[in-house]
């Protein structure tokens, strides 16, 4: 079990490296990207949330992104700047999207460097950020009472959630499979009826697996990881949540396979509290940039190109 | 021609009470009771006084060699696992590339500790429950050796599943109930019965001491008795062989009441202050270990180690109850003592050279904790990388070397107090054995009453 886990290590390492080979160290390799070009015109306008009937419309920004320290005057995106840091609640065991790596205790992925290129529009550079690991669970409550800025960790955008939170367009589009032991005969979540299938607790992940028809038994566990390690100890006998986790925790464990087809769509959105919906229509603002300047594809590449090729989620927006 | 004596009828036990009674009345035949008395009692002085005293020297042995022992290798044992697991905490906070000393720490202690479960298994002999548990945690170990495995392989690699099987693993360890450590404890707790029997072996010989002291008393209003006898029907001032084997009674009798109240007192003082403050001291030794590891573990959670921060303030806390401040230790130092915790029964039941040792105890945990507040202060700023190298740290003014620290001054305190524990059980036990020895004296009260009382018996005969 252990070679083929070394042969997976070193094609991720070797991913990495490629990475940082486009972008130097995962600290400075993002201010590579392009910078931010226009002048200030985001309105700190607070938009009372509105009846949810798409959950990837977002509030559409009122212009480009401001330049970095020529904010708007009382908007929340001033007081992160007169702070001197974004706060970010990000995933540390999610494979591509935010991952504590081990090998140079950095943190990395496709969301850890959404984040800096929100420090970069912020601030003009990538290191005013101030990371919190959060579970899945706690990403609601961690907005709501202001604990974090923003919660950038593979966050699904659900209508329930849009009661509690606010959301910013949609950046990735994931989809709910199923993760199984490869000497398992399972082909999709329905040849699970009665069985142990695992989920990181308070994700919408679990809700499917609750909801789902043929009535498997969703187990809760703190973090994607955690369930992994109960997969492999023979304790669950499947898990299922996201597309793209379970193909980071598939590279970590050559002995499971992902099967099924997608059962649910998992839009991904940055999570925001509904107390600053002006800086909602600021991170969409810097959204729109990221698709339109190449930076999404980038960062695409340089983190999921494994998943195959794709391009930015388009925005939707409610107003 | 043989004439044949008519059969006689047998003789009953009445008849035999009656005769005896009749002799009795006699001069000789009461010479003769007195001998044959005092005999039978010295006899039964002997027997219950030496094996009362054997009893209890074997009840005090066995706490010196295999109870005691037990409970504070189960003690060490528990302190033992506990710093495996802040040890591989550490090396896991360090990084894939792991600084070698936290994970060598993790392997030494995991090899000690199966050495104490081996010993422990061999000291069990035949109590079961004892074998049983030592299996289980054996068992448990392994598995918890495993997981630790598999975690560094995963973190070597750059997985970071690794830090979940960590987590695993450190559950395992720490579970309540049906963790490792909870069943160490369950093994300290099953030695702890048997040193119940043996302390309530103890308090039957204090009961057997009254019957001894009765029978003492009884040999001497024997030979009491045989004196003023022979005072009064052969007209001798003193017997003195009589006078004789009355002192050695009393001699014997004054003896063994010093004896029993010397053992007492010193067994009082090792069972209820060195064995309660070694055991105080193993278990603060056991909450330090848990807290710096809670603390790895919270650091390497980054951010989301509430339940970790949270397990380390209720270790502390039971430590002392209060945020340690110069000024409490100050106080403490000068016998003030104003938090109440482990560390303050320490330094209550200490004296002398001892209290220093509790009160360096406490300034090394003063600076422990001091550390430990910066490291907080760099976690809660966000400041993770620079908390993680502070808390790593062994040069002067970091964790790790605040952490060495305390644990060296325990280790200083707790070998003290073992080898106080060890010399009051030893002078307890080498004290029974000289007065099983005295025992024998019992033989010269008989002899001598004897020799004292057989020349008047001959007068009767010649």
């Amino acid at each position: 079990m252990r070679a083929p886990r070394a042969i997976a290590a070193v094609i991720l390492v070797g991913l990495a490296g490629t990475a940082c080979g486009l972008f130097g160290s995962p600290t400075t390799g993002v201010s590579s990207l392009p910078p931010p070009t226009t002048a200030p015109t985001v309105a700190p306008v607070a938009t009372s949330p509105q009846p949810c009937t798409d959950p990837t419309a977002s509030l559409r920004p009122t212009g480009p992104v401001p330049r970095a320290g020529d904010l708007p005057d009382g908007s929340f995106v001033q007081q992160i700047y007169n702070r001197g840091r974004v706060i970010a609640g990000i995933a540390q065991d999610t494979l591509m999207f935010g991952y504590l790596n081990p090998l140079d205790n950095q943190l990395e992925g496709f969301d850890i460097d959404l984040v800096r290129q929100l420090s970069q529009a912020i601030f003009g550079d990538d290191l005013h950020v101030e990371y919190r690991v959060i579970t899945p669970a706690q990403s609601v409550q961690v907005l709501r009472d202001g604990t974090v800025d923003v919660v950038v960790r593979t966050l699904p955008m659900t209508c329930s959630r849009w009661q509690q939170i606010a959301f910013s367009s949609e950046y990735f589009e994931a989809g709910q499979r199923v993760l199984v032991p490869k000497s398992s005969t399972a082909q999709s979540i329905d040849d699970l009826g009665k069985k142990r299938v695992c989920a990181a607790a308070g994700t919408t992940a679990l809700e499917n697996i609750a909801s789902a028809p043929k009535a498997p038994v969703p187990v809760g566990l703190t973090d994607q990881t955690d369930c992994l390690v109960q997969l492999e100890l023979g304790k669950v006998d499947a898990i299922s949540t996201d597309d793209v986790i379970l193909a980071g925790l598939a590279a970590q464990d050559p002995n499971v396979k992902v099967v099924g087809p997608r059962f649910a769509t998992l839009p991904y959105g940055i999570g925001i509290s509904q107390a600053h919906m002006d800086f909602v229509r600021y991170v969409n603002a810097l959204l729109e940039q990221l698709r339109a300047n190449g930076t999404w594809t980038l960062l695409y590449n340089r983190w999921l190109s494994q998943l195959g090729p794709a391009s930015p989620p388009p925005a939707r927006y409610r107003d | 021609m043989i004439a044949i004596a008519p059969p006689t009828a047998p003789r009953t036990l009445r008849d035999r009470a009656e005769h005896a009674r009749r002799r009795s009345r006699t001069t000789p035949g009461h010479l003769q009771m007195l001998v044959y008395l005092i005999g039978a009692t010295a006899a039964a002085l002997f027997l219950i006084g030496t094996s009362t005293l054997v009893a209890a020297q074997r009840s005090v042995a066995g706490m010196r060699h295999e109870t005691v022992p037990a409970i504070v290798g189960a003690q060490r044992i528990h302190a033992t696992l506990a710093d495996a697991d802040r040890a591989e905490a550490n090396a896991f906070l360090s990084g894939a590339i792991e600084a070698a000393g936290p994970h060598h720490q993790y392997e030494d202690d995991i090899a000690a500790a199966m050495r104490e479960l081996e010993q422990a298994a061999e000291q069990a002999g035949g109590n079961a429950a004892v074998g049983r548990q030592i299996q289980v945690i054996s068992v448990q170990v392994t598995q918890y050796t495993s997981l630790v495995d598999i975690a560094r392989a995963d973190n070597q690699q750059g997985f970071p599943v690794g830090a979940a099987y960590l987590r695993q693993a450190s559950q395992l360890m720490h579970r309540p109930g049906d963790g490792i450590l909870a069943n160490v404890d369950q093994l300290g707790d099953l030695d702890a019965q048997d040193l119940g029997a043996e302390n309530t072996t103890l308090v039957v010989t204090v009961g057997m001491l009254l019957l001894y002291g009765a029978v003492a008393v009884t040999v001497l209003a024997l030979l009491v008795h045989s004196q003023r006898f022979l005072r009064e029907r052969f007209r001798r001032r003193r017997n003195r062989r009589l006078l004789f084997a009355t002192g050695i009674l009393l001699l014997l009798a004054a003896m063994i009441t010093s004896e029993a109240i010397f053992t007492t007192q010193t067994l009082v003082m090792a069972e209820g202050q060195h064995y309660n403050r070694l055991l105080n001291l193993w278990h603060i030794r056991s909450l330090v270990y848990d807290a710096n590891g809670n603390e790895s573990l919270s650091l390497i959670a980054r951010g989301n180690g509430d339940a970790f921060d949270r397990t380390f303030q209720s270790n502390t806390a039971r430590l002392a109850n209060r945020p340690m401040t110069d000024d409490l230790v100050t106080a403490s130092a000068s016998g003030d003592v104003r938090f109440e915790g482990l560390l303050a029964d320490e330094l209550n039941a200490s004296s002398g050279s001892e209290h220093d040792e509790a009160v360096a105890v406490l300034q090394a945990y003063r600076r422990f904790m001091g550390v430990d507040a910066t490291v907080r202060a760099r976690t809660q700023a966000g400041d993770h990388d620079s908390a993680s190298r502070l808390a790593l740290g062994t040069q002067p003014g970091q964790l790790g070397a605040a952490f060495a620290g305390l644990n060296t001054a325990l280790g200083v305190t707790i070998d003290d107090a073992q080898a106080q524990f060890d010399r009051s059980v030893q002078l307890a036990e080498y004290s029974l054995i000289g007065f099983i020895a005295l025992q024998l004296l019992t033989v010269v009260i008989v002899l001598q009453a004897y020799r004292g009382l057989k020349p008047r018996i001959d007068e009767y005969r010649a």
